[in-house]
């Protein structure tokens, strides 16, 4: 069965420029950048060690080495002395299109996880082959162990961006080799996108040195992809490559040499610059959160100058701490308070005393309310909140015998803190007396809940 | 009205971006002010008042932010460790002018804890999450601090 496969691999050298042609590139032969050196060497040196490897094993290898195409045809091929396979289904995102328009533009790290989760669902059927290819991987395919182990190093540094969604095709890729050829045909696709990528990046002309960055930076704005910042870190990309800057720079030398040792020779390029981008990536996805959260940065693109602007935030917010809690400790003695802890089951010190006031429940309503853009609150109501707050002796048994801090927040209804949350909370506050119409239930509720507390 | 996305301090609307464990933080925190409160005699300085409420910001912080994060476990580990410690340092840094590049992650390690230990982009990583913990608290504090005042203000409605 298999020999059709074999033959041609060891025969004509990997000349799979023939029968592959890609349907979206209109029938065009693969990219010119397509690794045919870097395939030939693996093949010949992955055929040369196992003379007497079992069929799946060839098949996988062969696929490995092969545009999606060859995927397919091997599925089908085993399909046909294997079991049902069920549903093809992401044959049929691979079908019809070389693997270097359909990895680069389509396989998006969703797809390659539907997909890793669709291949796995046939390959129970094929258990058997399992630790047959474990076993003659683990023999047979040392050579091209180390090097697979460091493209899916690199991949799975780079996919592991993609968070939630992706956790299955991370296990793919950032398999060792057994385990890949062990879980079935999933990493197949991935690997092929590996290989695509690296062996992309490995061919060493210098005409190809502009494609190789535009395919890494395509395929990482793939892995990336779903979150919608590709052209921003694209030009980040651009950006960092063209400033130069220090401190990742400082980082990159030792994750280099790192990378270099573990690197086969062939792919000795093409993980180190697969992590440098990945890592690139990474801190400028951090950059950009940062941005967001430091108020004020969303016109400041330098490095440097975010990176400033940072740090003197940080500065004034514990500047800030200092200066409020120096506050507090002038304002505390003023205060008779007799708060006692009111926590239940949330408590983090257990050695609380008798609950009395829900003040901590009602702060905590505080944060809770200032999420909620409750709009204007009328400012005596919020006097009487503040007089509950702080008015000592009170048992709000009854109130807090939930000691959810939520549930506090439900008996108590009270939405009057919102004025001060609002300010607080930077939340725009609108002063008025006219309440809104959802407010007269809570005002209503307010009272008896303060009538409850007061007992 | 109710936008449920904020409970998440999602990056949406940063103005409310605060932290998770905001709930946790305001406990904690609360519960050690007036555990302060209680145990300040008139004798105690004001200085030696307001360095327990800052610990104790820092510690609601720490608690807060658990031992998922490393600066929270770094922060922790010094509260432990040191509790005489004034942190963080009083910030006189300011003043000099700011070398670029090399010296900026340093003194992004230096203000936030756990920081020398880190690369440069779990340091960012920390960062945020250190932002996001400490504007939780500053506007937690504010806020008791707003409800106190208001309170002093604002007589008691019988």
């Amino acid at each position: 069965m298999w020999m059709p496969f074999v033959a041609p691999l060891a025969a004509s050298g990997l000349d799979l420029r023939d029968t592959t042609t890609c349907r979206s590139c209109q029938g065009g032969p693969l990219p010119p950048s397509w690794p045919w050196r870097v395939e030939q060497r693996l093949s010949r040196s992955v055929l040369r060690t196992g003379n007497n490897w079992p069929p799946p094993i060839i098949r996988i290898v062969a696929s490995l080495f092969t545009p999606s195409l060859r995927v397919l045809s091997l599925r089908e091929q085993s399909q046909s002395d294997a079991k049902e396979f069920g549903d093809a289904g992401p044959l049929k995102t691979l079908k019809g299109s070389c693997s270097a328009c359909e990895l680069l533009s389509d396989l998006s790290a969703l797809e390659g996880q539907r997909a890793c989760a669709e291949w796995q669902q046939p390959g129970q059927e094929q258990s058997d082959y399992h630790p047959y290819d474990a076993d003659y991987c683990m023999q047979s395919l040392c050579p091209v162990e180390t090097a697979f182990r460091a493209l899916h190093g690199c991949n799975g540094g780079g996919e592991n961006e993609n968070h939630g969604n992706v956790h299955g095709s991370n296990d793919c890729f950032s398999n060792a080799w057994p385990d890949i050829v062990s879980s079935m045909h999933c990493p197949v696709v991935g690997a092929a996108a590996s290989v695509e990528e690296t062996s992309v990046n490995a061919s060493s002309s210098s005409s190809s040195r502009k494609r190789k960055s535009e395919n890494n930076r395509r395929s990482k704005e793939n892995s990336g992809g779903s979150d919608g910042k590709d052209d921003s870190n694209c030009k980040r990309i651009k950006e960092e490559t063209g400033v130069g800057a220090a401190t990742p720079e400082a980082k990159r030398p030792n994750k280099r040499k790192e990378e270099s040792a573990d690197a086969s020779k062939e792919n000795d390029k093409a993980p180190k610059s697969d992590y440098i981008h990945v890592r690139r990536e990474r801190i400028s996805q951090r950059m950009k959160y940062l941005q967001d959260l430091v108020p004020g940065c969303s016109k400041i693109t330098g490095k440097a100058g975010m990176l400033d602007e940072i740090i003197n935030y940080v500065q004034s917010l514990q500047r800030q701490v200092e200066f409020l809690s120096m506050k507090l400790a002038a304002v505390n003695p003023m205060m008779d308070i007799n708060i006692d802890s009111l926590f239940g089951g949330r408590e983090i010190n257990p050695t609380c005393k008798s609950a009395s006031i829900p003040m901590i429940g009602m702060s905590s309503e505080l944060l809770d309310q200032s999420y909620l853009q409750f709009g204007s609150l009328q400012h005596d109501m919020f006097m009487g909140s503040s007089d509950l707050l702080l008015r000592p002796n009170v048992n709000p048994a009854a109130a807090v015998s939930d000691t959810s801090l939520g549930s506090c927040l439900n008996v108590n209804g009270s939405s009057v803190w919102n004025t001060n949350l609002q300010n607080v909370y930077g939340v725009e506050f609108q002063l008025g007396r006219g309440t809104a119409l959802p407010f007269q239930s809570l005002q209503g509720n307010l009272l008896p809940n303060n009538l409850k507390m007061e007992m | 009205m109710e936008s449920k996305s904020f409970t998440t301090g999602n990056r949406d609307n940063p103005n409310t971006d605060l932290h998770g464990s905001k709930n946790m933080m305001a406990s904690h925190f609360l519960r050690a002010l007036f555990r302060i409160q209680q145990t300040s005699t008139s004798s105690s300085s004001f200085a030696g008042r307001s360095r327990r409420i800052r610990r104790a910001a820092y510690a609601s912080m720490a608690y807060s932010a658990g031992a998922r994060r490393a600066w929270s476990r770094a922060l922790l580990r010094k509260l432990r460790s040191r509790a005489r410690l004034r942190f963080p340092r009083r910030l006189s840094r300011t003043a000099r002018p700011q070398r670029r590049d090399m010296d900026q992650a340093q003194v992004l390690r230096k203000l936030v804890p756990g920081g020398p230990s880190m690369d440069y982009c779990k340091l960012l990583e920390e960062t945020a999450d250190y932002i996001r913990c400490l504007t939780t608290q500053v506007r937690l504090m504010q806020t008791v601090m707003d409800s106190i005042s208001s309170y002093a203000h604002h007589p008691m409605i019988p």
